[in-house]
This record gives structure tokens, sequence and C-alpha cells, in this order.
């Protein structure tokens, strides 16, 4: 045997010395969240040293201050809100594309369990579920994904399942794998026809028909990108966005990173073409409003806390908050706000107009919605 | 976070959290410390989660390395290094003294080329991944490569020549 040879050899006798992984995962969670607690502290103190400093900017001050409203599992009934339409989705669900408020409609219902004991769910009731756009029904997926994100016109939708890239679901219910290098929440162009994938060094595009992929290396907006480091669609599918951070603010483990303002680049050409003075991470699926003028943010704790900010595009002011993580402009200019168990739609400055109550079956699980 | 990141880091250290203490018990050769050493970083990456999680094992893979090396300079050098029993066969009795002197050779190696090797000779990692994980150049990685084995071959001769 070599000393190459030997020294394989050992290393793999170490390894194989280790002890068996249990609870690792609870454990871990333990700690993580006492690191994102010190992370809010943090953000806590520098919120009350930015409110001390007489001259400082509105919006950031905005930012950093908590929301005007409560973040609640329901809207609070206001004044405003007592003329609220309730509805309740048809309880026949499967049989025919599933209306939600404002004229969207259920593209998809993917699980909510990946990772627990339980035996992952197969059926309409309990598993990943899309529609079939052909039929006008929908159909549960056979194998097991981490997540589906239902196309919002056109195709099916896309699965991940944490490690063979994403996986384009074919007309005939068949899955084309696309292997990307990274990726968050991949971001359904606004036709239903293309799909965004941030990676490390910018952003791929796939058609959702072939799975023909454009790449494009963005380095230095890469560098620049905060916590939550994703490409969003603007309405006109032509142009892309991403945060910015602060850079004069040095980044830490235990803080959110502070976003200076919003990129727009070219889709095509992967060029900066403007920025946007928006103090936040746009959401994932149909963050802009469709005349630009509107933009859904994540909150600003690290990861996203519940529910999501509305902001004014051209002032960057704060607008209102609502309630759900799971929200999205329409082609009206409203805002269709998802839970388990409420499609909640909202006006443009973030008034509700309507909430209607979902399907029980759709209980722990996440809706994708689109347009008929 | 959302119950779907939740459930996706629940399965991501349930799919892959053996592997990563393999590979923390190669680096550290204990298994307190190493069951640390994952524990910490999956602390990390589970308050990152809903950036990282799309490629969530070589974020974590990454902090392993890089805590186990920034570790090693704070605590200094002299650790002392568990010893495996020795097996009661005489027909392996040869291998397993080698074995065991190259053991105490590898661990009395310096992190950051014990790292190099574990990636190299464990994971089967390029020269260039190496680079990537470590967040040095390339050129490094070959020479604390090279300059590991030279170590091992030095510490271990002795007790090779012992034994034969």
């Amino acid at each position: 045997m070599t000393l190459e040879e030997d020294v394989r050899a050992t290393v793999g006798d170490l390894a194989a010395g280790a002890p068996m992984a249990v609870g690792l995962a609870d454990a871990a969670r333990r700690q993580g969240r006492k690191i994102r607690r010190r992370r809010r502290a943090g953000v806590a103190g520098a919120t009350l040293a930015l409110i001390a400093v007489a001259f400082t900017p509105y919006v950031l001050w905005k930012d950093d201050k908590a929301p005007p409203v409560p973040v609640s599992p329901t809207p609070t009934p206001t004044a405003t809100t007592t003329a609220v339409r309730q509805t309740t989705a048809a309880k026949n669900w499967a049989k025919a594309p599933l209306k939600l408020p404002g004229g969207a409609i259920v593209t998809a219902v993917t699980r909510n369990d990946v990772g627990r004991d339980r035996k992952a769910g197969r059926t309409l009731q309990t598993g990943n579920v899309v529609l079939d756009r052909s039929t006008g029904q929908y159909v549960a997926l056979k194998n097991d994904y981490y997540t589906v994100w239902g196309a919002p016109a056109r195709n099916r939708g896309v699965v991940s399942d944490g490690a063979s890239g994403l996986g384009l679901i074919r007309a005939d219910g068949s899955i084309k794998w696309v292997r990307i290098g990274y990726t968050l929440d991949p971001q359904w162009s606004p036709d239903g026809t293309r799909l965004l994938a941030s990676t490390l060094t910018g952003y791929t595009v796939f058609d959702a028909a072939t799975g023909k992929a454009s790449r494009h290396t963005v380095p230095e907006a890469m560098a620049a990108c905060p916590d939550n480091c994703f490409f969003t669609w603007l309405p006109d599918g032509k142009s892309i966005a991403l945060a910015r951070r602060d850079l004069t603010v040095t980044q830490s483990e235990d803080k959110a990173d502070m976003v200076a303002e919003v990129a727009v680049f070219d889709v095509a050409t992967a060029r900066q073409v403007r920025t946007l003075p928006v103090p936040g991470v746009p959401v994932s699926g149909n963050a802009w409003s469709p005349d630009g003028r509107r933009v859904l943010l994540e909150t600003t704790e690290l990861g996203g806390g519940p529910g999501r900010r509305v902001a004014d595009t051209t002032t960057g002011k704060i607008i209102k908050q609502i309630p759900e993580s799971n929200a999205r402009f329409l082609p009206s200019g409203q805002i269709l706000g998802l839970t388990d168990k409420r499609a909640t739609l909202y006006d443009a400055n973030g008034t509700v107009v309507e909430v209607m109550t979902l399907p029980r079956d759709f209980r722990e699980r996440t809706v994708s919605a689109g347009l008929p | 976070m959302q119950q779907s990141l939740e459930a996706e880091f629940t399965a991501f250290v349930a799919e892959r959290g053996q592997v990563l203490l393999r590979i923390a018990h190669a680096l550290t050769g204990d298994r307190r410390t190493a069951e640390d050493l994952v524990q910490g970083a999956l602390a990390k990456a589970y308050a990152r989660w809903p950036r990282i999680h799309g490629d969530a094992e070589a974020y974590v893979r990454r902090i392993i390395y890089n805590d186990r090396v920034s570790g090693w300079r704070r605590t200094g050098h002299g650790r002392e290094v568990p010893m495996a029993e020795v097996p009661d066969r005489p027909d392996r009795e040869h291998d397993v003294t080698e074995r065991l002197a190259l053991r105490e050779a590898l661990l009395s190696l310096p992190a950051r080329q014990r790292a190099v090797l574990v990636l190299r000779y464990l994971e089967d990692r390029t020269v260039e991944e190496t680079a990537e994980v470590l967040g040095c150049r390339p050129g490094t990685v070959a020479s604390q490569t090279s300059r590991a084995l030279a170590k091992l071959r030095e510490k271990s001769t002795w007790r090779l020549e012992a034994s034969r």
C-alpha cells in the first residue's frame, strides 16, 4: 500500500467511528433559534439607536420600526372591513379549477410535512397536488417531493426534491429534471412559460416546456445580495429584480441584512437598467403590482417573519403590512393572501376586500395561485 | 420559519446528518467534539435556512471545515488525541499497528492540513473543490497536501519500521 492509500484507509476508519446521528435536528434547531433571538435583540437595539438620531431618514426609520399593523392570523375588523365579503370555497374542489377571490384559481397544493416520521401523502387530500389544465382537474403527484410550485398559467408546475435540481412537470405528468447549482424558490414568469432560478453567481431562465436554459452571471449583484437572495420577475416579463444590501453595514450571522435598494435587470442581457428605493426583499412570486407602483416585501426578520409589507416603489414608504406570508399581486392590482385556511383579497393599499374559507383538505399544505 | 422550510430542515438533517458526522469525526477524532461541530454548523444553517436551503449541504460542510480550522487556532495544538483499542487478532496486528500509527500522526497534524486530507481522501474532492470549501487557492491546497503527507511519512515511519 502506498502512503496515500494508507491515508485514505485511515481517514475512512476515523469517519467510521462517528457517533450515530440522534436528535441532531432538534438540538440544532434550539441553538439556531438562540442565534435568531440574539439577532432580533440586535435589531431592536439598532432601532432604539435610530430613533435617538433626530435626522434619521424617514424610510430607514420606518423600515426598522415595528410595522404599523400587528400581524395576526386573520385581519382585524375595522371600519373599512365591515363591508368585507365572506365566501366559502367549493367543497368538491378536485373536479374543477378552484376559484379564489380576485379571479385567481388554485394551481397547486404542496405538502408541508416533508421530513416528518409519518408516511408521505400521495392523495389529493394529503399529497402534492397540481392542476391538470388539459382536464381542468387536480391530480396528486405519485412521487415524494419537497415542494411543488404551481404554474401561474399554461403549464402544470415545478417540483423540488432537495437534491436533483428542479423538476418540470410535463403535460403527461412525467418529470423533466433540470440540474442547477443553487436554488431558492423558482420564479414563474408572469405568463407561466419560463422559470427563473437564482444561482450562486447570477440566474438561469428555463423554458418550462423544453427545459432549455439560458444562464447569466452577475457576480457584483450577487455579492451585494442580502440574506434572502433571489431574483423576481417584474410584471413585464422582460425585467427581473434583486435586492441589494446596505454595503456600509457590516454583515453578521446574528442580524438580518439591511436592504438599501432593489436593482432591476434586463433578463435577456443581465444588464442593470435602474434601481428602486425599495427597503426590503421582494417576495417570491408576483411581488410587483401590474403598474409597478407597489411591491410586496418580506418583513425585516431574517428569513422573512410572518406577514408581508406593501411598499410604494417610488418613495420606498411602507404602506401596510398584511398577515399572510404567502401573498401575490393579481393582474387587477389587488393582493391575494393565502394561508391553509383562508384566501384574503386586499386592494393595492392592503385593505381587506374579501375573505374566502378554503377547503379543510388544504390544512397543513401550501396553496399556489394562478390564473384560469 | 415557514412550516415547509422547517420540514425541509428536518429532512435534510435526517438524510445528511450521518455523513456530516463522519466528516466531523474524521476531522476531530473525538465523538463529542464531532457532535458539537456538526450541531453548531446545523444551528447556523437553521438560522439562515431560508437563504441557504437550496445548497444547504455545501453551506454546512463549509462551516464544519472552517469552524474546525478556526477552532483549532483558538485552542492550540495541545489537545489529547483519543486512540482506538488495538484488536487482538494476531494476523492483522501489523496492519492495525500501521493504521494506529498513521491515525495518531494524522490527528497531530495542524487542522488545516487535516481538513485538506479529509476533503481529498475521504470526500474525494478535487484540488479546486477543496480550495473552494476552505476558501483558499488551489495552489495552497496542493502545498498543504504535500506538507501533510511528508509529515505523516516522517511521523509514522519509525513506528512502521519498528513493526516490521
